[in-house]
């Protein structure tokens, strides 16, 4: 098991009062895994993917166990934890505008990313190969001009080239565990397509384990091998993503691959779920999806289900039971 | 992006030429509103209240009060413009030049003060914002609201108290060992002055009378540079760039130092000349309280002997100074900070 | 339209939380709390002893200017001339034998009318200013933004000490001199916050002339957008106080031997090794007023800037 959740729950404190995002999750990821998280905004998608590299802003805080080689992320020291940033864990971060240090060249930031990984693998820091190796890496991504883009700083750079120069971060850092939350929003759909298959190339090529967040059940279809789906904060059915897409168990998995504009089954008309998830601060008493779910009887708003196993996957519903 | 440079630092002198001249205008009137008539006028450039009818005249004339209003603001800024400040009623000297020769002396004061204070400033600020909500950072807090919210005199009486008198370590007033001999006056900075003469006695006075001055002027200050440090640095640890480069591995501490401090430093430039203003204004009490004769110690006096022109003459010269500071920390943004861009 | 954005009671409504709010998040912390209350009791004691200096003017019966004091605080008297500070003269006596707490408190209101007078002031000026400004925009924006530029060039104190000293150098000099200078960095923050307000959709559809449009800005910022005026006037009384009391200690402001706090302390220096409470205390009263403000502002700030210690 490369990465081991246990009993993981994640807060926040605001103006109005401190509430629980996530709460007491268990996952584990095997090397190799390319694994979708997928749910609606707000579920805590990011929030999980910055718990696991210990990146939460500074309102956040954590519980639990976090397992990585061995050792619990959220408990050794920073020290540590930066020698497992960026080379053994490394995180794109969703918004990806402000990404880049204004004040430096891409280039710059880009052999910055190419040493590190260079000194930990204790190779050669020879600045004309790093300059080599961040100029390839840029064409990798479909930005020819390379060298024009490497002289330049980030204001000078379109959204989607940004975009495209942090994933060239992570190509540089080759860390073993890639989280790329929602990398391809600022991307046209041909690009969008090469860095899918840039994420799978690296799966294949280099055995990177890959959590790839988004909104879109598509794209997770098309990428990965397995399936979280969370709302509000929990994991409410995860397994195979082709079986879960082809016959997903939980309604809410329904209600999502349902809301796929053109999806099959709503024959060209947009589905989309009822209502909107509840607030953090009055979650439902049962289940947190009692509220819109169209088979919800008694018990579901009385006591929240358990994770169940049922057939090749988990899944937290009482219809289940 | 060169022309684009030359075009900005154009429209930025433009605009500071536009307050200069405001300025100006607003400091004449001021005069005018109070000494409406040209006799009035007369009395004030006389110096005295009880002047013969006959002596206003010949003064009237000498400096054109009876010229219409709207001309002789022209003949006063043009004048100003050649360093023409008039006749110091007190001194009887060109008012030029007794500004030339007090304000060297405070600026001797007021730089070292402004590299002190910022030094102690951005140290403070990098320490607290590395630190936040430790106590290092409610130390650095507590230290720096206590100085900003403390009068100068204060400040300046305290360090006199203790270091000046009571521990006798440095001398408590003047500006120099008045039993020295005076070096030859080559550039009117005495410290200049002094090195060049190799006057190492007279040097070595200087430096000691100036150090608790200048301690005062720079406490009284470093909280402004302290406090936008701070921000300024918690501002962009908490940005996504700030978070890449510890994703990327970057050790935190070199993050802080390499990422945030450095990118916090540029709009600090910006504060140079607002430290600039603040200090010159400390320095009025400064160099009252330790009897230092700079440009303060002259204001105070003008203000005893109620000497109009002398006020407003520095206060002229003040603002023409703290105009052209705000202008080089403009450009020196604009050069270094690549995203400055013309609105 | 603008009826809706200005309905009286829903703004009551949300004014009162937003205040509770706030005193909620001040009580929070320790150090905003120390603040409000030294702020409270300096504008409390300057409210009572002001009425009872004016009281006393009024019915010219000086007993009652001092009736809360622990002496009369112009009671010369050259036997107990310079003596440090003991249990009946707390804080010391100065040349004349004058006790310097008592002088202290009774100088105290002045500072608090001031401050008030002027920050309401500067306020109301740069409302008028800066709305005008931001709204017109063009020329008159030109116009008044260079004025302004040209009174932030020159540091406020000097400003103040070359219009008060033309004034020769009183009272009413000093507190012209604070109203003429203080109001250009509210000028330009009222400008900025109608620049802002200036583009939203239901301001451009309003049909409304010009005048009665600068009046809604009026209403409409001084009713909906006042968190950041708020903190920042709570730091500028500091300011002004600060500001004041320099112009007091330069021989700015009323003769001796009506006590000032700033005067007091530049009586003291001249008595410095010797008479050392004489230039303190008054220095740590201003420095303990000021506090108060600054901390209570700096908090205020802190709760809109978002930057809360939770
Ligand atoms: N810094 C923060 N402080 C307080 N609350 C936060 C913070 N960041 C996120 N939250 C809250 O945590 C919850 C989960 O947020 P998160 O960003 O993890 O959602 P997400 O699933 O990534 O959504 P999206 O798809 O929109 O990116 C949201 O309710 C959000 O408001
Ligand atoms: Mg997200």
């Amino acid at each position: 098991m490369l990465l081991t959740i246990r009993n993981l729950s994640v807060f926040y404190n605001t103006v109005v009062g401190k509430f629980k995002v996530i709460e007491d999750m268990n996952l584990d990821l095997e090397e190799g895994d390319i694994i979708s998280l997928v749910g609606e905004s707000a579920s805590g998608k990011s929030t999980l993917g910055q718990v696991l590299t210990r990146m939460l802003p500074g309102t956040g805080s954590a519980e639990g166990e976090v397992i990585f080689d061995g050792k619990d992320v959220l408990k050794i020291s920073e020290n540590r934890m930066t020698e497992i940033r960026g080379t053994s864990i490394f995180m794109i971060f969703q918004n990806p505008l402000n990404s880049l240090n204004p004040v430096k060249t891409v280039g710059f930031q880009l052999i910055e990313a190419a040493r590190i990984r260079r000194e930990r693998d204790h190779l050669s820091t020879d600045e004309a190969e790093m300059r080599k190796e961040a100029e390839e890496s840029l064409i990798s991504l479909r930005l020819p001009d390379a060298d024009s883009i490497m002289r330049r700083y980030p204001h000078e750079l379109s959204g989607g080239q940004v975009q495209r120069v942090v994933i060239c971060m992570a190509l540089l850092l080759k860390p073993k565990i890639l989280i790329a939350d929602e990398p391809t929003t600022a991307l046209d759909v041909t690009i969008q397509a090469q860095v899918i298959n840039l994420l799978r190339t690296l799966n294949k090529e280099m055995k990177m384990t890959i959590i790839f967040i988004t909104h879109d059940i598509g794209l997770a279809y098309v990428l990965s091998n397995n399936l979280v789906v969370l709302y509000s904060g929990r994991i409410m059915e995860s397994g195979n993503t082709e079986s879960i897409i082809k016959k997903p168990l939980h309604p809410y998995t329904s209600g999502l691959i349902g809301s796929i504009p053109n999806s099959s089954k709503t024959s060209g008309k947009l589905f989309s779920i009822k209502g909107s998830p509840p607030s953090y601060l009055s979650l439902p008493d049962g289940c947190k999806f009692s509220n819109r779910c169209q088979f919800v009887f008694e018990r579901c708003m009385q006591e929240e289900p358990k994770l169940l196993d049922v057939q090749d996957r988990k899944v937290k519903c009482w219809l289940y039971e | 992006m060169q022309s684009k440079t030359v075009l900005f630092i154009v429209r930025r002198g433009i605009n500071a030429l536009i307050t200069v001249v405001i300025l100006i205008v607003f400091l004449f009137s001021l005069i005018h509103i109070i000494a409406p008539s040209p006799a009035a006028m007369a009395r004030i450039y006389a110096g005295s209240p009880h002047v013969p009818p006959a002596e206003l005249l010949t003064i009237e004339k000498t400096y054109g009060l009876n010229k219409p209003i709207y001309e002789q603001m022209i003949i006063y800024m043009v004048a100003i413009f050649h360093g023409n400040l008039g006749v110091d009623p007190t001194y009887k000297v060109p008012e030029i030049s007794l500004i030339a020769k007090f304000l060297p002396r405070t600026l001797e004061l007021v730089i070292p003060a402004i590299i002190l204070s910022v030094a102690i400033g951005i140290f403070t600020g990098a320490l607290a914002a590395s630190k936040r909500r430790k106590p290092t950072d409610h130390v650095v807090k507590g230290v720096y609201l206590a100085t900003w919210a403390s009068p100068p005199f204060l400040v300046a009486a305290m360090l006199q108290l203790f270091i000046g008198y009571d521990l006798g370590l440095l001398p408590a007033v003047h500006m120099v060992n008045p039993l020295l001999n005076t070096p030859q006056n080559y550039t009117s900075f005495p410290i200049l002055n002094s090195i060049i003469a190799r006057d190492w006695p007279y040097f070595i006075s200087l430096i000691h009378h100036m150090i608790l001055p200048v301690i005062a002027l720079s406490l009284i200050s470093f909280g402004i540079v302290t406090r936008l440090t701070r921000s300024s640095m918690l501002d962009i640890m908490e940005t996504d760039y700030f978070r890449l480069s510890i994703m990327k591995g970057v050790p935190r501490k070199k993050a802080i130092y390499s990422v945030a401090l450095r990118n916090a430093s540029i709009p600090l430039i910006t504060l140079i000349a607002l430290l600039f203003a603040y200090s010159v204004a400390g320095a009025v009490i400064i160099e009252d309280i330790f009897d230092y004769h700079g440009m303060g110690w002259f204001i105070v006096h003008a203000i005893y002997t109620l000497d109009y022109i002398a006020i407003l003459d520095t206060t002229i010269i003040v603002g023409l100074s703290v105009i052209a500071a705000n202008l080089i920390a403009d450009i020196l943004y604009g050069v270094l900070d690549p995203r400055v861009r013309l609105e | 339209m603008i009826e809706n954005v200005t309905h009286k009671q829903e703004e009551k409504k949300d004014t009162q939380g937003k205040l509770n709010f706030y005193l909620k998040m001040v009580y929070k912390d320790k150090t905003g709390f120390a603040g409000m209350i030294i702020v409270l009791i300096f504008f409390g004691w300057s409210f009572i002893q002001g009425m009872l200096e004016i009281f006393s003017g009024m019915f010219s019966d000086p007993h009652l200017g001092s009736i809360l004091l622990p002496h009369n605080p112009f009671n010369f008297n050259y036997h107990i001339s310079m003596q440090g500070p003991s249990s009946t003269y707390l804080l010391g006596t100065n040349a004349e034998g004058e006790d310097i707490l008592s002088r202290l408190l009774y100088a105290v209101p002045r500072d608090a009318f001031i401050a008030v007078l002027v920050v309401a002031s500067a306020i109301l000026i740069g409302a008028v200013l800066g709305i005008t400004a931001g709204y017109m925009g063009k020329m008159t924006d030109e116009i008044i933004m260079r004025v302004t530029d040209a009174f932030l060039a020159v540091p406020a104190l000097i400003l103040v000490i070359a219009i008060s000293v033309v004034l020769n150098a009183t009272y009413t000099g000093a507190i012209i001199g604070l109203m003429v200078v203080w109001w250009p960095i509210y000028t330009r923050f009222f400008r900025g916050q109608t620049l802002k307000i200036k583009n939203l959709d239901f301001v451009q559809a309003s049909k409304i002339n010009n005048v009665s449009k600068i009046r809604f800005f009026f209403r409409y910022l001084f009713l909906n957008d006042t968190d950041p005026i708020i903190a920042y006037a709570a730091l500028d009384f500091g300011n002004v106080i600060l500001t004041y009391s320099t112009l007091a200690f330069l021989g700015i402001g009323l003769t001796p031997p009506i006590p000032e706090l700033g005067s007091m302390a530049a009586d003291g220096v001249g008595a410095l090794p010797t008479a050392w409470w004489w230039a303190i205390f008054p220095g740590l009263a201003i420095l303990v007023i000021v506090i108060g403000f600054v901390l209570l502002g700096d908090r205020l700030q802190d709760i809109i800037s978002n930057r809360i210690n939770y």
